[in-house]
């Protein structure tokens, strides 16, 4: 389904990124992952502005901030941005057009649902990367669904 | 201080918490940490044979520590569990306005998660200082003690978790603060937040 997603921190650090083994080039999703942090940034601190005004503001309040931009054809970046500031990005590829938006937001939401489970583990330092298996694997089977 | 706990000292908890870690560490890292679980014989036996406890004044004696340092680990305790918490409680809720938001989200929803009643005021200078007053503190409401110096005294063991989880939890929402909490009157407490401006 997801071509690479990407877990990061609160101060943006990487705590976890996976890539399709299928891609030939990983490393021009690691700067895709980058550069959509700033955009994520810019969203969720123009939805608090928007917020306090109250234009539009259960939208912006959302922690859902759906699709950062018009990319290229070739992949769409979607992005949410949880209280603590954790973002998790997921790059789907655009020309699988048998993908809905609701099927991201309803992924995205069960990623955060498993890293709040992950976190739970006393054993885990919150903001260094992702050890745990399980998370590791659960993050696998939506790359590859 | 005349610290006496009879029975399992809250000391032994500590101790047997950074055995367990300590323990883990040697656990294959890759795992999620977690261990098998003993076999019903190995529970039966241990649930037969309880460790040997000793009292808390003994115990802090032979480690060297003083109550400050049992109260400091109590605090980082409370911060962990905050930080945690707060990541599963936040995880249906909408993006937080400002910062009097969050603090009403934490007097009101969180109180009610752990303690299953809410803040009964709120008050703040609107210049980075709170004020939480609880006027029936649930952990102050389950112990009996002799006369009211020795019920503050004890108080101090009960109130420095919460302030961690306080702590904790708006650490994780991005907000660095100092927690201080005190016993004012029986059954009642105080907590004050002062929010650290960089």
């Amino acid at each position: 389904m997801a071509l690479c997603i990407g877990v990061m921190g609160s101060d943006n650090q990487p705590l976890l990124i996976k890539i399709s083994p299928s891609i030939q080039n990983p490393i021009d999703y690691h700067y895709m992952l980058y550069s959509a942090l700033d955009i994520v940034e810019e969203k969720s601190q123009i939805s608090q502005k928007t917020a306090g005004l109250n234009i539009s503001g259960a939208e912006h309040r959302d922690l859902y901030l759906g699709l950062l931009y018009p990319s290229s054809d070739e992949v769409k970046i979607y992005a949410y941005c949880t209280n603590t500031k954790v973002k998790m990005i997921l790059i789907v590829d655009a020309t699988n057009t048998a993908l809905k938006e609701t099927d991201i937001r309803n992924t995205v939401k069960r990623l955060h649902l498993a890293y709040s489970n992950m976190i739970m583990n006393p054993f885990y330092e919150v903001g260094s990367p992702i050890g745990a298996k399980s998370f590791h694997n659960f993050v696998e089977s939506i790359i590859a669904q | 201080m005349a610290d006496t706990f009879s029975g399992p000292s809250f000391l032994y908890h500590l101790l047997a918490n950074e055995l367990s870690v300590v323990l883990f560490n040697e656990l294959d890292k890759t795992s999620d940490g977690y261990a098998p679980l003993p076999s019903l014989k190995a529970r039966k036996h241990a649930r037969n044979n309880p460790p040997e406890v000793e009292k808390l004044d003994e115990s802090m004696k032979r480690l060297n520590v003083t109550p400050d340092v049992v109260l400091s680990k109590l605090e980082g305790m409370g911060y962990q569990v905050g930080l945690r918490l707060i990541e599963r409680l936040l995880k249906d809720h909408q993006r937080f306005k400002d910062e009097l938001e969050i603090m009403k989200y934490i007097c009101t929803d969180l109180w009610k998660y752990i303690y299953d009643k809410q803040i009964d005021t709120l008050r703040t200078n609107n210049h980075g200082t709170y004020v939480f007053t609880d006027n029936t503190f649930k952990p102050l409401t389950f112990f009996s003690v002799e006369g009211v110096d020795q019920y503050y005294a004890a108080a101090a063991r009960f109130i420095t978790f919460p302030c961690g989880i306080i702590r904790g939890a708006l650490s994780a929402l991005g907000i660095r603060s100092a927690v201080s909490a005190k016993a004012t009157t029986v059954t009642a407490c105080v907590f004050e937040v002062i929010v650290e401006r960089s």
